[in-house]
């Protein structure tokens, strides 16, 4: 007997897909996770664009993470043109970047996951259950979200961040003037924190992972660091495309990723957590114990836990802060090209430019920690189905769209892919 | 008190963007759906699917697929107002920059096999193919000009139409004029008002995210910019960016 199952659309993440799956007498015969999300093309419209024009224009590949793409374009740029940028300046772009992992993360976990674990459909009817806790959640993304404002102007979309640092940055005392906003929420979020690790309760779906993320020696990595993976790799960034590889398939306008050996891969909070745990702050290192990183479904968890790490970051860089001398160095262009990843809240985020000797764009390449994670998800699906075969189909469809909740999946970047689709 | 309005936020070809700009009204959210909104389609926070019909519905993204054809007229038929949100839906977005350009090259760019990607010759305004009561600009929006539109819409007074330029808030700011003091090319002059004068505001120049408005002189800015040293390939982009395929744009050569 066959039998389809579909989740479609797939809610509460961000951008348009579809889980498809397709069972034959109890065996998983086929799992897609589909992106219908429309293809934008940008890596071929900044052909001939200044370099000047890459970061306002890569931040339109998502609203959710512009700061990723700004960071990864500005820096793969800047090693192009072999270009130093003060250190000084260097950490109010991983302060920028903290604004952005705190209000994605908060964004995701309290108003996009957390309804799960309470069988509720979103989270204006948890708000009416766990009030104190969705306030809190509430409180931590809107302090994300004045930190990238501070620095950028507004959190969606920057304008400040440029080739070279800033156009400009506030005085001083504006950056002093956050501390007291983070702080609050901070204690309001550590006081809910304790209710949270004992209540949200992840299913367990054993699977082999293969962890990537990168490694910045003893800081927990943003915009530095080697690719590493939980296997033992621990190359340059520069080689990423010697070891990993993008390929298309039918069912999607998101390019999928493996390693160069075949194997699908995982990339993001849990990953992160796995390379880099002893770099974690103490509020979020303190719950460590709560994440087992052989559940992919802990992906929710370990975003909690940077969220408590960036929050805590971002109040000691405020704490430190002294204005800048100068919040951008000069720029000069040449021929060249240069490649770079960061760690977008999602995982590693590739950007490589190849710029003529006016730093007009050659050519461009793009790969989202969507795209890369997207080839796991539907292993890990396949893995769910499969160890779960005798549960109820709509059992099967809660616990499918949980799993590819617990990825952040953002589809809009995938796309530059989600319904669930279950055949039985 | 009276019903809730009933909305729906709907997402083409973009970023998300917009509509992240509604879920970052951390506070006043939270009171407009107890008070005033009853959410029915919103797939980036709800799992509820409600098929209408809706009060109000929010569009985001442009029109760039076959698919989003039919399902533009579908929301269309199903909501009473229909307000795009944000560059893509109101005049076509980023992705239009491929509108100039042949689709098969661009296809050809990104993927391996374009035969399986599906996509329509142009990336358009939402209403070039239904018709669209309000229009909010800006790439993202703004959230005070959101929060004020729905509040109208909630009350069932008309919304306050933005009739100025950035610089006009450059002014009202104190603001140093970029494009005279500092020779940057700014697209201030011919950019409508809403986001605060927010780029001359960190000194850099406009990249008119909000659009044109409509009483223009676009002649006398190309002018400017190539007085400050802008090559035409420059001046012709500083036109053709994210709200390039506007009306009073798309037209714009060097």
């Amino acid at each position: 007997m066959e039998k389809v199952y579909e989740v479609n659309p797939l809610t509460r993440v961000e951008g348009e897909g579809r889980i498809y799956v397709r069972v034959k007498e109890n065996m998983v015969e086929d799992v897609k996770v589909n992106i219908y999300e429309p293809p934008r093309f940008f890596e071929a419209f900044l052909l001939g664009r200044s370099y000047k024009d890459v970061p306002d224009i890569v931040a339109r590949i998502c609203g959710i993470c512009p700061v990723a793409y700004q960071m990864s374009s500005t820096h793969a740029i800047e090693k192009a043109f072999n270009l130093e940028v003060d250190q000084a300046i260097e950490k109010v772009r991983r302060l920028l970047y903290c604004g952005e992992w705190i209000q994605s993360h908060a964004l995701h976990f309290f108003l996009l996951a957390l309804p799960d674990f309470f069988g509720l459909q979103d989270v204006f009817e948890l708000m009416k259950v766990q009030p104190d806790v969705v306030k809190a959640g509430l409180e931590v993304k809107k302090a994300g979200n004045s930190i990238m404002a501070l620095i950028g102007g507004r959190s969606i979309h920057p304008v400040s961040p440029c080739v070279g640092g800033f156009t400009d940055l506030p005085p001083e005392y504006k950056f002093k003037r956050l501390i007291e906003q983070l702080k609050n929420a901070e204690r309001n979020v550590l006081k809910v924190s304790d209710w949270i690790m004992e209540n949200v309760k992840v299913p367990e779906l054993k699977h082999e992972l293969e962890l990537v993320s990168l490694w910045d020696q003893g800081n927990y990595p943003m915009i530095y660091g080697k690719v590493a993976s939980s296997s033992g790799l621990r190359v340059n960034q520069e080689d990423y495309d010697k070891y990993f590889e993008e390929y298309q398939v039918e069912h999607s306008t998101a390019l999928h990723s493996k390693t160069k050996e075949g194997k699908t891969y995982i990339v993001g909070p849990l990953s992160r957590f796995k390379l880099n745990v002893s770099s974690l702050y103490p509020h979020a290192k303190q719950f460590a114990e709560f994440v087992n990183d052989k559940n992919v479904y802990m992906q929710n968890i370990a975003r909690f836990l940077e969220m408590l790490h960036s929050l805590e970051e971002a109040i000691e860089i405020l704490g430190n802060y002294k204005e800048l001398s100068r919040s951008k160095v000069p720029v000069e262009p040449k021929k060249s090209s240069g490649a770079w990843i960061t760690e977008a809240p999602r995982g590693m985020l590739y950007h490589r430019y190849e710029l003529d000797d006016s730093g007009r764009i050659k050519s461009a390449k793009i790969i989202p920690p969507t795209s890369q994670n997207l080839a796991n998800m539907e292993d890990n699906l396949k893995a769910l189905l499969e160890s779960r075969r005798h549960e109820s189909d709509e059992e099967l469809v809660r616990l499918s769209g949980m799993l590819i909740r617990s990825y952040d999946p953002c589809i809009s970047c995938s796309a530059h892919a989600l319904q669930i689709k279950i055949d039985r | 008190m009276a019903e809730k309005l009933k909305i729906a936020v709907v997402k083409f070809a973009s970023c998300s963007g917009c509509q992240g700009v509604l879920l970052d009204a951390e506070e006043e959210l939270p009171l407009l759906v107890d008070n005033y909104l009853d959410i029915q389609y919103f797939i980036e926070a709800t799992s509820m699917i409600g098929e209408g019909p809706y009060d109000l519905a929010l569009v985001e993204g442009s029109i760039s697929v076959p698919e989003d054809l039919k399902r533009v007229k579908e929301i269309r038929e199903r909501s009473k107002i229909v307000a795009t949100i944000g560059a893509c839906a109101t005049t076509g977005g980023i992705q239009a920059l491929r509108n100039w350009a042949s689709l098969n090259d661009f296809s050809r760019i990104v993927y391996l096999k374009p035969e399986w990607i599906a996509s329509l010759d142009k990336s358009t305004p939402i209403s070039e193919h239904v018709k669209v009561d309000y229009e909010l600009n800006g790439c993202p929006i703004s959230k005070q000009q959101l929060l004020d539109f729905i509040v109208s819409m909630v009350i069932g007074k008309r919304p306050r139409i933005e009739r100025n330029s950035v610089c006009v808030e450059c002014k009202r700011l104190g603001n140093v004029c970029v494009l005279v003091a500092n020779k940057l090319p700014c697209m201030g002059p011919v950019t409508k008002a809403g986001c605060g004068a927010l780029c001359p505001s960190y000194g850099r120049d406009c990249y008119s995210c909000f659009g044109p408005f409509e009483d223009i002189n676009v002649e006398s800015l190309k002018e400017k910019f190539k007085e400050i040293g802008l090559k035409d390939y420059e001046v012709l982009h500083k036109f053709r960016e994210f709200t390039g395929y506007s009306k009073q744009f798309r037209e714009v050569k060097v």
